[in-house]
């Protein structure tokens, strides 16, 4: 149990990495005419880097106590 | 009704209701960020307006490391860690602020239209303008938690207030991952 | 003072009329703060959301969230005991069933107050020029019409889904009851707003404020946009609620595939209502704030686009025509195999045809822009998707016919009006496919075959349907029958009428007449076809006086009935007392069979499960 708590923290760190990253890139992309559809790849990137492990998206879709 | 077994597995029903509640909720707000993306497509095409290339990063990175902190005070709570989860959702409340200074404090200012000044002053403005106003509700939702917090409220098994307002924040950053390269990077000058 | 204030209603209106005026007095203290004079428009904007908010602090919508909000409990709503009696229609009940039945009044005063602005306008167009309106009178009658009967089917379908939902899935309550109360008292004080704008000037584009002219329209326009923006949130809020109750509160042992159709269709429906409205809101807003800031969207002249506002708003608007029928059309496959003593026909394939439509019907809204001067290429596509449609709507009608077929049919009154149901939106189906084609629909746009194709389809896909629900479901809300041979005088009133009133808009509209105008020529001869409308016109309304006559009377002296009056399968009738109790199924029950068995032997669909000892 406390492992697994351990690395959600650990995991927020290297998400956030991620996404900083992948800003620098589309900054870079933007400023540098790059075509748009890079552009919009690396935002759905970032976007679901956020859905899947800062929104924890999944987390509907398990049923718990349903009746 | 009254054993606490009973009163916990009532209270994962509700939290699972909750939370397909809240998802809905945000699917159906992302289909006003969706229309003014579709606007500023349709009308600008692939101008981009005038901005402050430099301005817009920051806030940029000051939105994605709230959106950190957002996480961390959430999981910090799960740890039963209330100071970390305090300050966490102190932090982001602050960067949150930030944001709003930057965008509308800064970047309103210094736009080089208004907002009657043909259809790039419209849609920046109509764009920053909502997502703002969404931020303001965030850190208004962060403030009511990080009061409650402060009372002793929540609890490793049972912070869906937290887990809301971390949701929402977090919905308000995908929101602004759009609308950035959308306003400041995609298109031509 | 004290006594008349405990009506929840009252200390709404109150704080709404004290939001209303704190909006105009904000406004105009930070006008004249920065040195400007009072300028009418943005203060009535203000006041006119603030008012809204007010009814709802009136009312007391927000005080469990502002407990929580200050960290305090609130009681479950299933331990809040209500005081039973009248009193709890007129304040904030969070029972599912009182809800359902204030959403149905809202409905039913909202289709009376937009009914009668059409009678009013309908008389003018019996003879050439103009006799007693004005022209901007006759155009705000036209939009008030279409938006306010619009807001009421929205109650409508609210009011059957809200009281029926729970019901069918063996439910306790929605899963939000405060979210869901929250959801009809925003639609109260949003209707006001909308009346409002006859007095605040009228507008003249019609139901669906297309830019420039609503750019340019009085200030009526505005009211009209925040009421719209409002009754939105109201249909999404509910929508919201439905889903997950539909989703995660469903009595044990009802899988999806044992649903009751009517929850399909209601899940299918709040799929659409909880994600188009946004646009019309978003739209709305726009061309609101276009007005106030001179953002400049939609207005051709400083660099805007008019075509994008049709784009986004038949975004919402397609899809809300099938909000406005798909309800309908599940009430009735819902109550077919009641009269017809028969199981329904296909059941999985009617059911999966609700989500069929909801789907489809996203991807057909350019085929309201055929003549708009969209992008010429849009023009096909839009043409195949809009035909697709039919095939879903097909299903339903296969199955329909087929589970009618050799049944012992019971013509009692809600069956008379399914029947109706089917006939007439049928009629509007088939006016349907011309529309939709390209070549017909450059001639037929703009004209009363339109007018007339769509009373056709809300009218079969709403308005029939919904007094076939009345009739139905009243005994469980009152305890009582509505009375049977003033039912029947209501169906062949009603019925005759209206496809008269349908298929005479339909004609002159195939002959040129324009629709949305005060006048025409007299050379193209439309004057006795109109007298012919109008007079059909007023039949449907005396027969709709008829039914409010027997909805109120019977509520005192209607046969009293006490069990399953119409050998319902139903959970809601077959486990329940009539009329219900106040809180659902204080037994638990288990769902153990298929909904629509009739007349199978043995069949078994929902039984109560054994007491357990304790809890
Ligand atoms: C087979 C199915 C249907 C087809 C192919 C179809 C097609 C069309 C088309 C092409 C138009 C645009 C006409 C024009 O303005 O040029 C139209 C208008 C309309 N239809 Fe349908 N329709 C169908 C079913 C329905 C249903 C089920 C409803 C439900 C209420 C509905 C409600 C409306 C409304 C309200 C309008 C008028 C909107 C306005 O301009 O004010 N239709 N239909
Ligand atoms: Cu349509």
């Amino acid at each position: 149990m406390q492992s697994a708590k351990l690395d959600e923290l650990k995991r927020g760190v290297l998400v956030f990495l991620g996404l900083a990253v992948l800003t620098v890139i589309e900054y870079y992309l933007g400023t540098h005419e790059a075509a748009a559809i890079f552009l919009w790849i690396v935002a759905l990137l970032k976007a679901g880097l956020v859905l899947v492990y800062f929104m924890h998206i999944g987390r509907v879709f398990r049923s718990e106590g349903e009746h | 009704m009254s054993t606490p077994e009973a009163a916990l597995t009532t209270y994962k029903q509700k939290l699972a209701n909750n939370r397909l509640g809240l998802w809905l909720f945000l699917l159906s707000d992302s289909f006003v960020f969706a229309a003014l993306l579709v606007t500023r497509f349709y009308l600008l095409g692939d101008k981009r307006p005038h901005l402050e290339q430099e301005l817009g990063l920051i806030v940029t990175s000051v939105l994605l490391i709230s959106s950190f902190f957002a996480n961390r005070a959430e999981v910090q709570i799960s740890k039963g860690n209330r100071k970390g989860f305090l300050s966490s959702i102190f932090i982001t409340m602050l960067l949150g602020i930030t944001f709003l200074v930057g965008v509308v404090g800064f970047e309103w200012r210094l736009a080089p239209f208004g907002p009657a000044d043909g259809p790039e002053g419209a849609v920046f403005f109509m764009m920053t303008g909502m997502h703002a106003f969404h931020v303001l509700t965030g850190v208004i939702f962060l403030f009511i938690v990080y009061r409650n917090g402060l009372k002793g409220h929540y609890s490793p098994e049972k912070h869906w207030g937290v887990e809301a307002a971390v949701n929402y924040w977090h919905f308000v950053d995908v929101v602004w991952i759009f609308f950035y390269p959308a306003l400041y990077l995609i298109g031509t000058l | 003072m004290k006594g008349i204030l405990s009506y929840g209603i009252l200390r709404g209106l109150i704080g709404q009329i004290v939001g209303w005026a704190a909006g105009i007095g904000l406004v105009t203290g930070i006008r004249a703060l920065m040195g400007l004079a009072y300028k009418a428009e943005p203060a009535w904007v203000v006041g006119a959301a603030l008012g809204i908010i007010g009814f709802l602090i009136g009312i007391g919508a927000f005080r469990d969230w502002f407990a929580w909000a200050k960290g305090e409990e609130t009681p479950d709503p299933e331990e809040i005991h209500e005081e039973p009696g009248v009193k709890r229609y007129f304040g904030y009940s969070l029972d599912h069933k009182v809800i359902g039945v204030q959403y149905a009044f809202l409905s039913l005063f909202l289709l009376v107050v937009g009914g009668s602005f059409a009678l009013i306008f309908r008389v003018e167009l019996v003879q050439t020029g103009m006799q007693w309106v004005t022209l901007n009178f006759f155009n705000t009658l036209i939009g008030m019409h279409g938006m306010t009967l619009i807001v009421s089917i929205l109650m409508g379908i609210s009011a059957m889904s809200n009281y029926a939902v729970p019901l069918l899935i063996g439910a306790k309550d929605m899963a939000f009851p405060r979210l869901n109360a929250f959801s009809f008292w925003l639609a109260v004080p949003a209707s006001l707003v909308l009346v409002s704008a006859i007095f605040t000037g009228g507008f003249d584009t019609g139901w669906t404020g297309y830019p420039p002219l609503s750019i340019r329209a009085p200030m009526g326009m505005q009211m009209f946009f925040v009421a719209v923006f409002f009754a939105g949130w109201s249909s999404i809020l509910g929508a919201l609620n439905l889903i997950v109750t539909i989703l995660r509160m469903r009595a044990p042992g009802m899988k999806m595939f044992r649903m009751p159709i009517f929850a399909w269709a209601t899940l299918a429906t709040s799929i659409i209502a909880l994600t188009a409205t946004q646009l019309i809101g978003t739209s709305f807003q726009m061309v609101s704030f276009e007005r106030l800031f001179g953002m400049s969207f939609f207005d051709a002249t400083k660099g805007g686009n008019p075509i994008l506002f049709q784009h986004l708003f038949w975004f919402y608007s397609h899809p809300a025509v099938y909000i406005f029928v798909l309800p309908g059309l599940g009430i009735i496959s819902e109550l077919l195999p009641v009269f017809v003593r028969k199981p329904l026909f296909g059941y999985k394939w009617v059911a999966m045809s609700s989500l069929g439509i909801a789907l489809v019907g996203f991807l057909v809204w350019a085929h309201h822009m055929f003549t708009s001067g969209m992008e010429e290429y849009l023009r096909v596509p839009f043409m195949y998707s809009t035909l697709l449609v039919a095939v879903p709507t097909g299903i339903k009608f296969f199955s329909w016919v087929a589970t009618m077929w050799m049944g012992r049919i019971r013509f009692q009154v809600p069956m008379l009006f399914i029947i109706g149901a089917i006939i007439v939106f049928l009629m509007g189906g088939l006016s349907g496919p011309p529309l939709g084609t390209v070549s017909t629909n450059l001639h037929m746009h703009d004209s009363y075959f339109v007018v007339g194709h769509f009373h056709a389809t809300m009218f079969g896909g709403f308005i029939f349907p919904l007094f076939a629900a009345i009739y139905y479901w009243y005994p469980k809300v009152t305890g009582r029958k509505m009375n049977d041979l003033l039912g029947k005088i209501h169906f062949y009133m009603l019925t005759p009428g209206f496809l008269i009133m349908s298929f005479g808009q339909m004609q002159i509209g195939l002959l040129g007449m324009r629709r949305r105008i005060a006048d025409y020529d007299p050379a193209q001869g439309f004057e006795t076809a109109h007298l012919i409308i109008t007079i059909a016109g007023f039949m449907v309304a005396l027969s709709v006086l008829i039914f409010l006559i027997n909805l109120f009377v019977s509520a005192k002296r209607g046969e009293v009935v006490t069990e399953n009056v119409w050998q319902s399968r139903s959970p809601e009738w077959t486990v329940l007392p009539t009329p219900a109790p106040m809180h659902n199924y204080p037994q638990p029950i288990r769902v153990v069979g298929d909904p629509y068995d009739y007349g199978l032997k043995g069949a078994r669909y929902v039984e109560i499960l054994p007491q357990q000892a304790g809890d």
